[in-house]
């Protein structure tokens, strides 16, 4: 087996048994073939749609004066006028969609590849304990809210911190890491990279896992070295998951960090920190405005669709399978 | 663009107006539209519309060592009362049981089969309570949902700051005024003892809706000081001035040693000092809104230079309020801002320290002379009653009596502190709450209905003294809102949003981000952003309450 | 089936380290291991240094979490709420938490919903899974886009809350479940990884006489227990981090999961605005002591069971069933 044929995508599951007549089937011969299949997909998707898209049907209030005392379809339509938020033109949320873009661009192209770099760098380790021993470690930030993230970030680096009251005790210069408008993308970068990335992890190790053992062996024997069989094979055989990965990033570059933003506006402004989505909440939903976060929402998964749907256009002209294939 | 904005504005308003008439006809009837009427000046002031408040009988079965007075300042007692008077012949339930929903801001107590205190309140009850609870800051969403599920409970307490709360109670909530209004609310000689100023709250439409939980002044925010760590220092004199106290903060604050005299900027505390409004200043039946004022302005550029000179901790806007507390308690800050009802608290929280002595600033003159505090809303929020309670609807008042009975009674003591040997020791006559109990008696049942807050903290005599003094002192300058009581739907809608863009302004500015001048801007957008409406609603129904 | 074998060793193993020091079979012209050249000496320092680096960034601060935890309320006062070193072996805060019988109550209940939901979620989940790999059969691509369209729309609180009651889960353990048994991200994952299994292997079980139950079971299941551990872990942190549906749908705290009574203990600290600190705030946050040690209890059972899933995700399953 050498990597060339390794390298081609593999087809999807059983497509040779799809028949070459399958056109003349009528819809109903064709349900009925695939019986056992749709009876598989059948719990997932009974439970999809009724606690999803039953319960999206709701998300009409996006068109209404929501009121929670008089029910959804006793409230008032008020026509676009939740929307008013995201096209009034206001300078503010100019600033928050910049800020929005700035931040998702840092994320997508600082962050998404850490863990993909700690993945490697876990998988080239000969022993599997220390391995095991830096992954549970690694992992732990995951499972702590931001609340507390921030709080430790906090008695860290905060003024009245560690670092700073060591800083100041030794009669250097205290240095403002929260408060600094000019860093806080850096301070927020950090973070996220601080919490998720051993997190983050896992699921290219499961690829890396999948990858065929011997192909390693097969090019050893070719005398090929570790950076060629890095880049022959590893990276070939982690693209697939990447690249899905990004496509559903994309279409949430929208949303960025909500939580551990706002827990940390007051301390370098507004104008320096405020996203979307903060902004939405400083002026549509303090006060309990559910019609504008709906409608906000709204905008944002069309937004998001266009996104999925046109990159993963993108990923099938360059030959990938992206989220689901043409 | 702005103007157009505007006008789709009105109009929307004036149909939602006219549909909420429409409703109000349909749930209510004849009688409430007399005193509504809806058509001519819809939600805000109609609902302000002067009605009769129950009438105020204080329980004087228990006599306390310092009285409480008009002013809202609370009674004090040294000791619980040796014999307490079982105040209530017979249980007020009716064998069924009744439902309930409330928030809560302590951990949560074990569930009713595990906790020896609920079982017993169930049984001096005569019903089995269910209490479901929510931490404090998730209750507007728990509110909503069961709202919009059309569950609720049999009493509930309204989460504060909810959207339409006439309408909603006026849809939902049973109608209290026929069991309460003036004499009538004799029958409950408990809920008469809650003050009139803290019933503006509970009334709608010149109807009584629901049930106050009463905090008289405690809910003024005042400028605590470690006067341990001062005394030590040698400085026992309160600052007379601005001047003063800056001097005094410069002098205390050492950031070599990590110690800021200060954990926040006292933003509202200077305001005090020069004597801006309690959120309005009324004048002529006119409205100034506190940010409006001159005065707002030299208090923010004073509370700027308050930052810039490094009195107050660097990380007073990235701090949470309990690490503000932590600061306060270990000594890292000399003085820090917190309600009147955390002053037992951090007594509590310091058991161990010796010698742990606070009190707190009086409010001085930005330039000498004498300040005006803020006095707090008198009214934490108010609890209503289904309105399909139908004949259980006295019921769940007698409950709401009971669990409303005053310091000193028997009924209070168990409700405070359960039982004796189980949840509780006796110190002489004060109950010493026991590691084994304390968890079980955290109900969320003090946000049901409840009595009048006293100053109690048992074998700290001085303690409740110095509070009680400085709250005589204090106080007789103070302010009070004039639209404490008042409902604006706008206000409701839009004003937490209007007042977060001011409080980030603001905050620029105390960082030195902004000038001081940005203010006006701010300002300015506040008025046009729906200020000036809500100045306008709360005007109006400013005086619908007079009329 | 010699492949397979090795490298199930290889994973199982926990000192599978020492072993990889065997002699390389003659073939090879390099000294490698598994195939792989070892690396440099400069290559191991620098990769020490990171992963030490790494590791001390996260270590440090959740061992001033252990440490607040396990020092005495005084020591943590004067420290300013947060220490790095205790000073005592004081477990009174873990005592008073676990006293009241709430805490052991809610990890029960935590613990139900997570191993109740992780294993039905992962049954709905890879099924469908399966299913929707299989882009030719009917129905498929529709309801391929319908999973992937419910990551970008999701439904508000109080519509999802209104479904919940109507079906009848309200006070009910299951309304913690079944609502959440599906995750479109993780269909969408899982998906992607049965796409990957060879058709050969499939198509020779066909030719064999298998039914699409034995093909899943016998052989989709067997060769992806790496994803399957890693949604599987993905499931269960989601279920047990999970607070919110338990605020929304259980009206009886007795009920309550371990994250939702935690949020009790912290939720005092919410952020407050400069000197106001009226209404919501009654009474004073619990101890810090207190707080730590409820953040520690939540994270032990997940440590715990950590290990037992990373084995999984070690190289070389796949590997000899092609062969074979």
């Amino acid at each position: 087996m050498s990597i060339e044929t390794r390298r081609k995508p593999p087809s999807p599951l059983g497509e040779t048994t799809t028949p070459v007549k399958r056109r003349k089937q009528s819809w109903w011969q064709r349900m009925w073939r695939d019986r056992m299949l749709l009876a598989f997909a059948l719990p997932g998707m009974v439970l999809l749609l009724l606690f999803h898209y039953v319960a999206l049907l709701g998300n009409v209030i996006a068109f209404k004066d929501y009121q929670p005392f008089l029910g959804i379809w006793e409230s008032v339509w008020t026509g676009l006028e939740n929307f008013d938020v995201l096209f009034n033109g206001d300078p503010d949320f100019l600033n928050a969609l910049r800020n929005t873009l700035v931040l998702t661009f840092i994320q997508t192209v600082f962050v998404f590849p850490v863990p993909i770099v700690l993945a490697l760098l876990l998988n080239s380790l000969l022993s599997e304990r220390i391995k095991k021993l830096v992954q549970s470690i690694l992992y732990l930030p995951h499972f702590l809210s931001w609340v507390i993230v921030v709080a430790i970030f906090q008695q860290m680096f905060g003024g009245s911190g560690m670092v700073n009251n060591f800083l100041r005790s030794n009669g250097w210069a205290a240095l403002d890491i929260l408060g600094n408008p000019d860093t806080f993308f850096a301070l927020l970068t950090s973070q996220v990279i601080w919490k998720d990335t051993g997190w983050g992890t896992i699921l290219f190790l499961a690829a890396l896992s999948q990858i065929d053992s011997s192909l390693y062996e097969a090019t050893a024997v070719d005398g090929a070295g570790r950076w060629r069989q890095l880049w022959h094979i590893t990276l070939p055989g982690l693209r697939g998951i990447i690249i899905l990965l990004l496509i559903l990033k994309l279409g949430d570059s929208l949303s960025v960090g909500f939580e551990q933003i706002i827990l940390q506006q007051a301390a370098v402004g507004v104008q320096a920190s405020e996203v979307l989505d903060t902004y939405v909440y400083n002026n549509g939903i303090v006060g309990g405005s559910w019609g504008v976060s709906t409608a906000v929402g709204l905008v944002k998964g069309l937004i998001g669709v266009v996104l999925v749907l046109a990159a993963n256009k993108i990923a099938h002209a360059f030959g990938e399978n992206g989220v689901y294939k043409a | 663009m702005h103007e157009f904005a505007t006008e789709k504005e009105f109009s929307r308003r004036n149909f939602g107006r006219g549909s909420l008439g429409v409703l109000a006809l349909a749930a209510l009837g004849g009688p409430l539209l007399s005193a509504c009427s809806p058509g001519a000046s819809g939600g805000g002031a109609a609902a302000q519309a002067k009605g009769t408040l129950p009438d105020f009988i204080r329980y004087e079965g228990v006599t306390p060592d310092l009285k409480g007075t008009d002013l809202g300042i609370p009674d004090v007692f040294y000791r619980y009362p040796a014999q307490p008077v079982k105040a209530l012949g017979q249980a007020p339930g009716d064998g069924k049981a009744i439902t309930s929903m409330v928030q809560t801001s302590s951990p949560i107590p074990p569930g009713v089969d595990k906790n020896a205190y609920w079982q017993e309140l169930n049984r001096r009850l005569g019903s089995d309570l269910q209490i479901s609870m929510t931490p404090a800051t998730d209750y507007p969403s728990k509110f909503a949902t069961v709202v919009a599920g059309d569950s609720l409970p049999d009493i509930f307490q309204v989460a504060r700051g909810a959207n339409s709360v006439p309408q909603l109670l006026q849809a939902k909530a049973a109608n209290l005024t026929k069991h309460l209004s003036g004499g009538a609310i004799k029958d409950y000689p408990f809920l008469a003892n809650i003050p009139s100023e803290s019933w503006s709250a509970a009334m709608f439409g010149g109807e009584i809706f629901a049930i106050p939980i009463p905090r008289g002044v405690l809910q003024s925010t005042i400028q605590y000081r470690r006067e341990d760590l001062l005394a030590a220092k040698g400085i026992t004199a309160q600052p007379t001035s601005f001047q003063e106290y800056l001097s005094l903060c410069k002098e205390l604050s050492n950031p070599k040693g990590n110690t800021w005299a200060l954990t926040q900027v006292p933003i509202n505390f200077i305001a005090q000092t020069l004597n801006v409004p309690n959120g309005w200043r009324e004048e002529g039946g006119k409205l100034t809104s506190k940010d409006e004022t001159p005065e707002m302005k030299e208090a923010l550029e004073a509370g700027r230079k308050m930052f810039a000179d490094g009195v107050v901790n660097p990380d007073a806007f990235a701090a949470n309020a309990g690490q503000f507390k932590q600061w306060f308690l270990a000594g890292t800050a000399y003085f820090t801002g917190d309600s009147y009802s955390a002053w037992p608290a951090y007594y509590q929280q310091a058991a161990g320290q010796e010698g742990f002595k606070i009190s707190a600033l009086d409010v001085p003159g930005f330039d000498g002379g004498k300040g005006s505090l803020w006095i707090g809303s008198p009214t934490h929020s108010v609890v209503a009653f289904n309105k399909g309670a139908g004949d259980r609807l006295e019921t769940f008042l007698h409950v709401a009596n009971w669990l409303a009975a005053p310091f000193g009674t028997e009924e209070y003591l168990f409700r405070k502190y359960g039982v004796e040997g189980v949840h509780y020791a006796l110190s002489g006559t004060d109950p010493v709450p026991l590691d084994s109990g304390v968890g079980q008696t955290q109900l969320g049942q003090q946000y049901l209905a409840d009595a009048p807050t006293v100053l109690y903290l048992p074998g700290e005599e001085d303690v409740v003294k110095a509070q009680y003094e400085q709250m005589n002192r204090v106080l007789p300058d103070g302010t009070a809102s004039p639209v404490e009581g008042l409902y604006s739907e706008t206000e409701v809608r839009k004003g937490g949003q209007l007042e977060k863009k001011l409080r980030s302004v603001r905050d620029d500015i105390l960082q030195g981000r902004q000038a001081v001048t940005a203010w006006d801007d701010a300002v300015k957008d506040w008025r046009s952003g729906g200020g000036d409406k809500i100045r306008a609603e709360l005007e109006e129904a400013l005086a619908a309450s007079k009329a | 089936m010699t492949t397979t074998q090795y490298s199930t060793s290889q994973a199982s193993s926990g000192a599978s380290g020492r072993k990889t020091k065997a002699p390389p079979p003659p073939r090879r012209r390099r000294r490698t291991v598994n195939g792989v050249e070892p690396p440099g000496l400069i290559m191991r320092a620098i990769k020490g240094v990171v992963l030490t680096a790494a590791c001390a960034a996260v270590v440090l601060p959740f061992l001033g979490i252990l440490s607040t935890s396990i020092s005495s309320p005084e020591h943590v006062t004067r420290n300013g709420g947060f220490v790095i070193l205790p000073d005592t072996l004081n477990f009174g805060a873990y005592q008073s938490i676990l006293s009241g019988g709430v805490v052991t109550q809610a990890l029960a209940v935590s613990g139900f919903v997570t191993i109740a939901g992780t294993l039905l979620s992962l049954f709905v989940t890879s099924l469908l899974g399966y299913a929707l790999a299989r882009p030719g059969a009917f129905g498929m691509k529709a309801m391929l886009l319908l999973v992937l369209f419910s990551l970008l729309f999701s439904p508000g609180m109080i519509p999802s809350y209104l479904v919940v009651k109507e079906v009848g889960l309200i006070d009910s353990l299951w309304a913690l479940i079944v609502p959440s048994l599906v995750s479109g991200f993780n269909v969408i994952v899982i998906r992607a990884f049965f796409s990957q299994i060879p058709s050969e292997l499939l198509e020779s079980a066909r030719i064999d006489g298998a039914g699409e139950w034995q093909i899943f079971s016998r052989i989709c299941l067997p060769l992806s227990k790496a994803v399957l551990a890693v949604i599987g872990l993905f499931y269960a942190v989601s279920y047990w981090n999970a607070f919110f549906n338990a605020l929304l749908y259980l009206n009886d705290s007795a009920k309550w999961p371990l994250q939702l009574v935690l949020r009790t203990y912290v939720v005092n600290n919410a952020q407050l605005d400069q000197g106001d600190l009226s209404g919501v705030m009654e009474s004073m946050p619990p101890q810090p002591s207190i707080q730590m040690a409820i953040l520690v209890l939540s994270l032990v059972p997940i440590l715990i069971v950590y290990p037992f899933l990373q084995k999984h995700f070690a190289k070389g399953v796949l590997t000899g069933a092609v062969k074979g």
